[in-house]
């Protein structure tokens, strides 16, 4: 994958910020539930003076874009990249304001750190296969190096799902990163100049209650293949999507290996109401079955048959005498 | 001769079928839903959804309509046990299926047209119509709007007890369905219940002597 540039040309906000007129505090969001948030150091707190600013960013003299630089700290002390300091990754030249054109070109490249062989805190990830899926995904066919990991994490903000307690956090940031750009006609036209913005709702017509299953099951439930027991990276055209509602809506369910996939430590086989527990945050339809609802039913039904057939039979052994 | 008594009229028999129509789609697309699967499907996904929804919603209509036009025309005593009476009639009605009708006895509650139906009739009638197809239909309907439902019920996702209790409302008027189907055969002849719902005509033989409510009370 090929280095991400980040040519920074004019910083237009920045030295307002230097007048420290923005007082940071690691605790200033702690009203947002999260309880993983990480007190950022004085290291990061001293980026933050110019950075936690909203309005900070620059017109790209080379494109005419706006670039963002502003990090929230609220969102970043609970990234998965809370506990770093900026210059970490962000290196030469970042020690001096404004910051030199040698830092501005700098390029970042997500495996640097995370094919390090030596910490196994990555292994389970397997970035290195990661990285072979995306670059068979729509986006690197089609946009080729201009597409790169943070077109969609956003290495600020980014939370690995496992972090997230409620299923339903997990889904609001997974297809927030879609709809990022996938709603948005700037960011779209800022990847592709080909085409506008499609509208979903009208590519999604075909999706019964399209609203329901975008805020309870997440976009590359879909729009990835899922014949390989884990989540892929490799995000499919929409020719290619899966359109077989009952992929998702049966017992085997393959939500129970990428949505559910780091909540399911019981064997579904034997646990019928554990498995509604593991689901009670959404209820989907053939496939959230109850092995006791389904012996009742069973039971039910074939005592009724049993009693009719019973009474039936019974009947029929009689007629003769009824007759006279 | 037979006496000719007419006992369901023509918006009660229009009912009647209707609902059986929309029952038997749901039932059958409710079980397609339910075990839905993709080495064994019974009815296409998509297919099924639609169906189960337009029945489900055709079903709430015919049950309102029901209740307003048992309410208009009085229909809604026929629902109604006698209280003071009930348990002993009961009794009776259960040992007529359960003994009685294998000795060829009659039933011990004729039809009239004050009182259609016998003492189990009413009691199951009434369960179903103002009890769990109130209950079928509104859990339903929180199925289609699920914005509805509640976050939480006793700590779980709003829909999954809605989803539980729908199922098990859906089963036990499936499980009603099998035996109101066979009490079909248990009439004069075999098929007289069946030919009644279809023409609003019971007919009975006026030959068997005429038993009043005195005589088994």
């Amino acid at each position: 994958m090929k280095k991400h540039p980040i040519s920074m040309t004019t910083l237009v906000l920045g030295i307002m910020t230097l007048t420290g007129t923005v007082i940071l505090s690691p605790h200033q969001s702690a009203a947002q539930a999260n309880p993983v948030r990480v007190e950022v150091g004085k290291e990061v707190k001293e980026c933050l003076r110019c950075h936690s600013m909203e309005t900070l960013g620059y017109q790209d003299k080379d494109t005419g874009k706006l670039v963002n630089l502003h990090v929230p700290l609220a969102r970043f002390s609970t990234s998965n990249h809370g506990e770093l300091i900026c210059t970490n990754c962000h290196q030469k030249g970042y020690d001096v304001h404004p910051h030199t054109k040698k830092a501005k070109a700098e390029t970042l490249y997500c495996l640097d750190c995370h094919d390090d062989p030596k910490n196994p805190k990555f292994k389970d990830y397997r970035f290195k296969e990661v990285e072979a899926e995306f670059k068979k995904s729509v986006h690197y066919e089609r946009h080729g190096d201009k597409f790169t990991c943070f077109s969609c994490h956003d290495p600020h903000s980014f939370e690995v799902a496992k972090k997230k307690v409620e299923t339903a956090a997990i889904i609001e940031q997974d297809n927030a990163m879609c709809a990022n750009c996938h709603r948005s006609p700037v960011r779209f036209a800022d990847i592709t100049t080909k085409r506008t913005v499609p509208d979903l709702e009208a590519t999604h017509e075909w999706l019964p209650n399209a609203q329901l299953h975008w805020s309870k099951v997440r976009c590359v439930e879909c729009h990835t293949p899922h014949d390989q027991g884990n989540f892929s990276h490799v995000i499919l055209k929409k020719e290619q999507a899966e359109r077989n509602c009952v992929v998702c809506h049966n017992k085997d369910s393959i939500l129970l290996t990428t949505l559910y996939r780091h909540r399911v430590t019981t064997s579904r086989e034997k646990t019928g109401f554990i498995n509604a527990a593991i689901l009670n945050d959404a209820y989907i339809i053939g496939a959230t079955r109850n092995q006791f609802l389904d012996w009742l039913s069973f039971g039910i039904m074939g005592a009724a048959g049993g009693v009719v057939f019973a009474h039936a039979l019974g009947r029929w052994i009689t007629r003769k005498r009824r007759q006279k | 001769m037979t006496i000719r008594i007419y006992l369901v009229p023509l918006w009660l028999r229009f009912w009647h079928w209707a609902n059986a129509a929309c029952f038997l789609a749901l039932l059958l697309t409710g079980i397609s839903l339910h075990f839905a699967s993709i080495k064994t499907p019974l009815i296409p996904f998509e297919l099924a959804q639609t169906v189960h929804n337009v029945a489900g919603i055709s079903m709430a209509v015919l049950w309102v309509l029901l209740v307003l036009f048992n309410a208009l025309t009085g229909n809604w005593r026929q629902f109604m046990p006698k209280f003071k009476t009930f348990l002993p009639r009961l009794l009776k009605q259960q040992m007529f299926y359960g003994v009685e009708i294998f000795k060829g006895a009659d039933h011990p509650f004729p039809k009239t047209k004050e009182e259609k139906f016998n003492p189990l009739q009413q009691v199951t009638y009434l369960g179903v119509v103002y009890g769990l197809l109130p209950i079928l239909i509104v859990t339903g309907l929180l199925f289609l709007f699920p914005e509805y439902a509640p976050d939480k019920i006793f700590g779980m996702g709003g829909i999954w007890p809605i989803a539980v209790t729908h199922y098990l409302i859906g089963l036990f008027l499936s499980a009603f369905l099998v035996v109101h189907v066979y009490m079909i055969t248990i009439g004069e002849t075999l098929l007289s219940e069946l030919k009644m719902m279809i023409t609003g005509w019971h007919e009975e033989h006026e030959a068997k002597p005429k038993q009043t409510e005195k005589d088994h009370v």
